[in-house]
């Protein structure tokens, strides 16, 4: 509500009224939080965040509870939330492309003109657009700093570090076919949309967290059985897995998980049956994090 | 998307073939639509479209086909198939696409104006109103160019009247504003597949293209048509397909007369 806020000014009614907001609100999240204490929360009222219930409220007061209703996220909550940020970016993208064949122009360019300068048309458009934006545009503190950060970093690119790592190091020599690979690719991308759903189901559904991981492990499980079928030979497989998921066709984590045994025995074939790893050490020779550690060499065969 | 005349053999092919196209959504919803159409219920089409994908390859999996099945039984029970042989553009609308500035400009209108009378075949009273993404319509008007300047073009488009814009500025629709709803009384040209539009239009103005002998498909010549050697009968890809089979047929029967060979 900050962020409706700040569209306001500090001694109109609206200003005040979302003060009182406000102040409520972290009221009604704390006990919202406590009920399960005992607590009788009161919810928040429907008339503060949604549309479809102005319509019970008298006439004179209907204009008044529109403008401050707090029906959409702030800006910068594209950030925090990626639907919000994908929302964001299709209506702007389609707004974007009707501004420019109604007008000629782009919605920023048109949003850069001075109001007297811009046409009946083009105000109407821009208040139409203002109206249905999914996120608030408000002059709120964390809005402005957001802002801040947009323009200074609009021209630096992200730059992906360089993959150096020898893949070849968890493979054998084992060749797999072309029909092979293609079929389990095709597997892979199928698999992975299905992952993919459940991960967006879960933040949606917000089901328990250990009969969501084994639901997914039951994915994967499902996934290895049916590379079985294309491929059984377990070596050629894996190196399969392998090549598909570090091509950055579904990620490193895939291999791991639908392959991570066979990847470790190929390891331990292929290098000994010798492990080695940091063990924290006073004396040791590695710093890290502040702590001192030092390479332990296990065996285990023993 | 798959813009097909004749959905009910395309479903015809799909079922005989069992071909199951992961790029085409539209491929399980006419599939639905024609068991729907047979006499089928919602949830007997829905199990006769997951016997189909399950017969069309060990690797396709009902996990990920699912949603897609469920997506397509919704839609089969709104949409229609249609059957239509052609599409018929009229003397009277060429003439006035020709006035257009621009053969670009005059291939993105033959696009438009073909899409919003297959979307008249889908519903009636359609009002000459299409909702197709803008790659679509491009991809079939054989127009590559900006999104900048796809604005500009349909801006051109609405200024000299040719199309309009709804009032709610978050919609991709448009209405054709000069089609004839007369348009088979004086057809000048047929459009039999709803493919390469722009090419279509082309030819229509005397280019070197051609229709593919197999798909129907038309294709720009790879060659001076004029020029030496026989004229080109396939698109690209058709010919690799018969030049296959071909190479097939010829092994198949040179193997046929040594057989015959060794026996005499």
């Amino acid at each position: 509500m900050y962020d409706l806020q700040s569209c306001f000014d500090e001694d109109s009614e609206e200003f005040k009224t979302l003060e009182y907001r406000i102040c409520c609100g972290q009221l009604i999240q704390q006990d919202t939080i406590d009920k399960i204490k005992g607590i009788v929360a009161k919810p928040m009222p429907k008339t503060w965040y949604d549309w479809h219930s102005l319509s019970a409220l008298p006439d004179d007061r209907r204009e008044f509870y529109r403008r401050i209703l707090a029906n959409k996220k702030p800006y910068f909550m594209k950030y925090i939330y990626p639907t919000s940020a994908r929302d964001y970016s299709s209506y702007l993208k389609q707004h974007s492309r009707n501004c420019m064949v109604k007008f000629g122009y782009n919605v920023e360019e048109l949003m850069d003109k001075a109001e007297n300068e811009l046409s009946e048309a083009e105000l109407w458009f821009l208040q139409k657009f203002n109206n249905a934006l999914p996120l608030q545009r408000g002059n709120c503190i964390i809005n402005k700093i957001c802002k801040i950060f947009e323009d200074n970093f609009d021209s630096v690119k992200e730059r992906r570090p360089s993959n150096e790592f020898d893949i070849t190091v968890l493979k054998t020599d084992a060749k797999y076919t072309e029909a092979e690979f293609k079929a389990i690719k095709k597997l892979c991308k199928q698999y992975m949309e299905v992952i993919g759903k459940q991960y967006r189901r879960l933040r949606v559904t917000r089901e328990e967290r250990l009969d969501f991981s084994q639901k997914i492990q039951q994915t994967y499980d499902s996934f290895s059985d049916d590379c079985i079928k294309v491929c059984p030979n377990d070596e050629v497989r894996c190196n399969l897995i392998i090549d598909i998921a570090y091509g950055n066709e579904t990620g490193k984590d895939f291999a791991w998980r639908t392959s991570g045994e066979e990847i470790v025995q190929q390891l331990l074939r292929k290098f000994g049956t010798v492990i080695s790893f940091p063990v924290r050490n006073d004396d040791g020779d590695i710093e890290y994090g502040g702590d001192h550690f030092e390479m332990f060499a296990l065996n285990v065969e023993d | 998307m798959n813009y097909s005349l004749n959905e009910f053999e395309d479903a015809q092919r799909y079922l005989s073939e069992r071909l199951l196209e992961e790029d085409d959504d539209n491929q399980l919803r006419v599939i639905a639509r024609y068991y729907m159409d047979e006499g089928c219920t919602r949830e007997l089409a829905r199990e006769k479209v997951c016997e189909f994908v399950c017969m069309c390859g060990e690797s396709a999996s009902l996990n990920y086909w699912s949603d897609k099945i469920d997506l397509a039984i919704k839609r089969a029970k709104k949409t229609p198939l249609i059957e239509a042989d052609y599409i018929s553009v009229s003397k009277a609308e060429l003439n006035r696409i020709a006035t257009l500035d621009g053969v670009r400009l005059q291939r993105l209108a033959f696009t438009l104006l073909c899409l919003s009378k297959y979307k008249g075949m889908r519903k009636e009273n359609n009002d000459h109103w299409i909702c197709v993404p803008d790659k679509d319509i491009f991809a079939m008007a054989n127009i590559k160019v900006s999104l900048r300047k796809q604005a500009s073009l349909y801006r051109t488009l609405m200024l000299s009247g040719f199309i309009r814009l709804p009032e709610d500025n978050n919609s991709i629709s448009m209405q054709i504003l000069f089609a004839d709803d007369n348009a088979d009384a004086d057809s000048e040209i047929k459009v039999f597949k709803m493919r390469n539009l722009g090419y279509q239009y082309l030819k229509y103005l005397g280019g070197p293209y051609f229709e593919c002998s197999n798909c129907g498909v038309t294709v720009k010549h790879r060659n001076d048509p004029d020029g030496k050697g026989r004229p080109q009968k396939y698109c690209d890809e058709c010919a690799a397909l018969i030049q296959a089979q071909q190479k097939t047929e010829f092994v198949m029967r040179l193997r046929a007369g040594r057989k015959v060979a060794l026996l005499v």
